[in-house]
């Protein structure tokens, strides 16, 4: 059965502490008590976690403010999310 | 007879009642404090070390934190100021436990401990912060012949930074004199007063150059000292960084360059 993890909405871990400045997250996740640097394509994938974005909104932006082709985009984003939510920084959770 | 005493760090206090106040009298002479209102007071006793505790830093409920090693237990509520502590009868258990405590007690007021040494001249504050064999005491050993006043020197180890008001207007970031020194341990007398902060190198095998804010950021981190994992304690400790390097010039720097030249270089 597909996995339809496009609708699911993203959540940012309540533990963590983060700052976008200029234009570049910092997040720190105390657990570990390490810092990690977003670059530019990750960092406005934060903002739009931030704005509650589920991933399918999150491409469509993506899609829309860089010359990528969508594939690429849709695997690098999944990609991207799932590297955060290994590192207890978002969580996935199903919409209902 | 119980006697108490109390140490004044970062113009923090800790009153301690008596156990083997000679030493720590001696050891800590020049953060002595003669107030009678000590901002936290820690009831003192001693014990046996026991074997492979590792450290453990934890948060209980409130503002009660429980620090935890083989040679020392203690038990400390920010909110009431009111503490317990067991510690193995030797100034370097108790040394190791006041770093762990002076890292926390900082950040409830604004500031945090940084692996630096730090000299004061013309009433500024340079920073020169590493990991050991960084090169921190090499820098002092550097500088000492030039500094003219004998109380320049803050630590080759660990300095204290708050945020504190200036003359009652805007926020600035002070640096304190610590007693938690490296090799270069000094018997000069050392002036437990506060100095701002004009810039920080920081130490490592590369020339010097104006820092980028990400990696100041990362270097500011790594250099930093804290051991709770307390997410609103990390929260609170990675804001204040941010602010302080959006405040303070950073740069990075070889131990062995040529250091009193960038001392005063154009910002």
């Amino acid at each position: 059965m597909k996995n339809n993890i496009e609708h699911n909405r993203i959540f940012k871990n309540e533990k963590i502490a983060s700052r976008i400045i200029e234009r570049q997250a910092f997040i720190v996740t105390p657990l570990d008590s390490t810092l990690h640097l977003l670059n530019e394509v990750g960092t406005r994938i934060w903002q739009l976690i931030e704005e509650k974005k589920n991933i399918e909104k999150i491409i469509e932006h993506i899609c829309a403010e860089y010359d990528m082709d969508r594939l690429t985009i849709e695997r690098d984003v999944r990609e991207f999310i799932q590297i955060l939510e290994k590192k207890g920084i978002v969580e996935i959770k199903k919409s209902a | 007879m119980e006697r108490n005493f109390s140490i004044k760090i970062a113009d923090l206090k800790i009153n301690l009642n008596d156990i083997f106040s000679d030493k720590l009298r001696r050891w800590y002479c020049f953060f002595l404090s003669r107030s009678h209102f000590p901002e936290i007071s820690l009831n003192l006793d001693y014990i046996p070390a026991k074997r492979n505790l590792p450290l453990r830093v934890k948060k209980k409920e409130g503002q009660v934190f429980q620090i935890e090693r083989s040679d020392f237990f203690a038990e400390i509520d920010f909110a009431s100021f009111q503490g317990e502590l067991k510690v193995a009868k030797n100034i370097y258990s108790f040394d190791s436990f006041l770093r762990i405590l002076y890292s926390l007690y900082l950040l409830y007021n604004d500031g945090f401990l940084l692996h630096s040494a730090g000299i004061k001249k013309d009433g500024k504050v340079y920073l020169f912060s590493g990991s050991s064999l960084s090169g921190k005491t090499t820098v002092i050993r550097h500088l000492g012949p030039t500094l003219t006043n004998e109380n320049a020197i803050l630590s080759d180890e660990i300095i204290a930074i708050r945020k504190e008001k200036h003359n009652g207007g805007n926020y600035f970031f002070f640096a304190y004199p610590t007693p938690f020194w490296g090799e270069f341990k000094s018997s000069e007398n050392i002036n437990n007063q506060r100095a701002k902060i004009d810039r920080i190198f920081f130490l490592g095998n590369r020339n010097f150059a104006k820092l980028s804010f990400n990696e100041a950021v990362e270097r500011l981190l790594e250099n930093t000292i804290f051991f709770s994992r307390d997410p609103s304690s990390v929260a609170k400790l990675f804001n204040l960084g941010i602010e302080f390097l959006q405040q303070i010039p950073s740069y990075q720097l070889k131990a062995t360059e040529g250091v009193q030249s960038y001392l005063n270089f154009p910002k």
